[in-house]
């Protein structure tokens, strides 16, 4: 998360002003070494779903500002679907804290990013905390649990069946301690960089930001998602 | 000035002046006199309540602000608290385990714990302090709104809010603000592959948060498209809402 940008930049602006921007530029994120196989191409790119005013950089899939065929809608509506994640989080966000809906009455800009990166990070507690703590889980654990109560003589089975409940619980339970999360040191896969010479830092930025791989990804994707449409795109036509 | 310092120089110089001891100790009382009344004096400036000359404090009874919350959210006397898990999470946006467990934290710090006053008397308890502070985040209400109900004033109430702030910062940041790790990053892509859109990190936006006070000089920098002054919160999530 980068906060802090004047109210005056737009989006694009914004971007360029991020720490996000500047990892992809110097080929420090996303990892390379993470594959994936979009109708039969290779990339070794991972992307981000933005919507239309984002530039087109081969690290943004954007949506297509003309969509006429079935295909292109399709793909657009997917991709509508899954950007809507975030929308969502600045909902949920406000509706949480209510800080955030109201006027922020800090003195000083640096005071309110301050403000602004405690606020997520109290939601990021939550939202780990929670992740997986689904009624579904609980149940299937406490319905073992039950069962093998019920029946009673078997001690094995029954040792078998807290130890599941353990692990239930143990998904959802962090640690009593948010701190004892261990700091997990954050992957730099620089191997670009590392050759130390300029220009394949220039090769590998002209990569990052080319326009072409943006339209190839997007053509890709949408190839990827129209024979399978019914599969992905039903659930959010409904 | 330290009183120490003082010393040390005097002695320097009365060792090169051979200047006798009882002038050295009339210089040091001078000294001394000088710099408690330099103190007193910035003290006096800095600060309101509790110092000659200035409007005194009001007699708030801390204990009853403390009392209020037990009752409310811990349980007093051995009676239950009287909201629950599930109101208190709704409330404060954080669970009380974890809300308990940064009041550990803070509770034998300086500012946050149990101090005697300049009249001998209690100040406030640290859970005080911590529950409005995190009441001003949570609830979004202004730095008085809880008063009457946490007995604190404006001045701590705004101290305790920026103060956890910066700790929350300083002490999660770095596991809770931070791009994803390589375990992490294989679940997301797992997922969005599931959702039809292989090698994708998530989706990428900006929001604005008003800026009330904006000083009048940034007017015009921080002035979005609406026409409000606010600053720009650029993210990226993950499906649980994870930044």
């Amino acid at each position: 998360m980068n906060i802090g940008a004047a109210g005056s930049n737009n989006d694009v602006n914004v971007l360029n002003l991020s720490p996000l921007y500047h990892a992809i530029v110097a080929c420090v994120w996303p990892p390379r070494t993470i594959t994936f196989t979009v109708n039969n191409r290779t990339r070794t790119m991972s992307y981000y779903l933005a919507d239309g005013i984002y530039p087109r950089y081969a690290s943004f899939a954007t949506p297509y500002p003309d969509a006429d065929t079935l295909k292109k809608r399709t793909y657009n509506r997917l991709q509508e679907a899954l950007r809507k994640d975030v929308e969502r989080l600045f909902a949920v966000l406000t509706g949480r804290i209510n800080a955030l809906p109201h006027p922020a009455r800090f003195t000083t800009a640096e005071k309110l990013r301050q403000a602004a990166r405690a606020v997520t990070i109290l939601h990021n507690i939550m939202v780990k905390r929670n992740r997986h703590d689904y009624v579904s889980l609980r149940r299937v654990a406490a319905g073992l649990y039950a069962d093998v109560a019920i029946d009673g003589a078997n001690d094995g089975a029954a040792d078998v069946a807290a130890a599941a409940v353990e692990a239930a619980a143990g998904m959802h339970e962090q640690g009593p301690d948010p701190v004892q999360d261990q700091l997990v040191s954050v992957p730099v896969n620089n191997f670009v960089n590392a050759k130390g010479t300029l220009l394949c830092s220039l090769q590998a930025r002209q990569n990052a930001l080319d326009r072409n791989e943006n339209e190839l990804l997007r053509d890709d994707l949408a190839e990827h998602i129209f024979p399978n449409r019914k599969q992905f795109v039903l659930l959010y036509i409904g | 000035m330290q009183p120490a310092d003082v010393m040390d120089d005097d002695l320097e110089l009365a060792s090169v002046q051979t200047v006798s001891a009882s002038m050295i100790m009339t210089r040091l009382h001078a000294l001394c006199q000088e710099v408690r009344r330099s103190v007193a004096e910035r003290r006096r400036r800095q600060r309101r309540g509790s110092l000659p000359g200035r409007v005194a404090n009001l007699e708030r009874g801390f204990d009853m602000g403390i009392k209020r919350i037990m009752m409310a959210y811990f349980g007093w006397q051995e009676r239950p608290p009287l909201y629950g898990d599930e109101v208190f999470t709704r409330r404060f946006c954080v669970g009380r385990d974890v809300f308990l467990n940064m009041y550990d934290k803070l509770c034998g710090r300086p500012f946050w714990r149990l101090d005697v006053s300049a009249t001998g008397g209690p100040q406030s308890h640290a859970l005080q302090k911590v529950m409005v502070a995190f009441r001003v985040l949570a609830y979004g209400e202004k730095y008085d709104r809880a008063d009457e109900y946490v007995q604190l004033s404006k001045a701590t109430i705004s101290i305790a809010v920026h103060k956890l702030i910066d700790f929350v910062v300083e002490k999660y940041a770095a596991s809770y603000l931070r791009a994803p790790s390589d375990a992490e990053l294989c679940v997301i892509l797992d997922q969005k592959k599931a959702h039809g859109m292989p090698g994708c990190i998530g989706p990428i936006d900006c929001s604005h948060w008003r800026w009330r006070s904006c000083p009048t000089a940034l007017h015009g920098q921080y002035q979005n498209r609406n026409g409000y002054r606010s600053v720009v919160l650029e993210t990226v999530c993950d499906e649980d809402w994870y930044v």
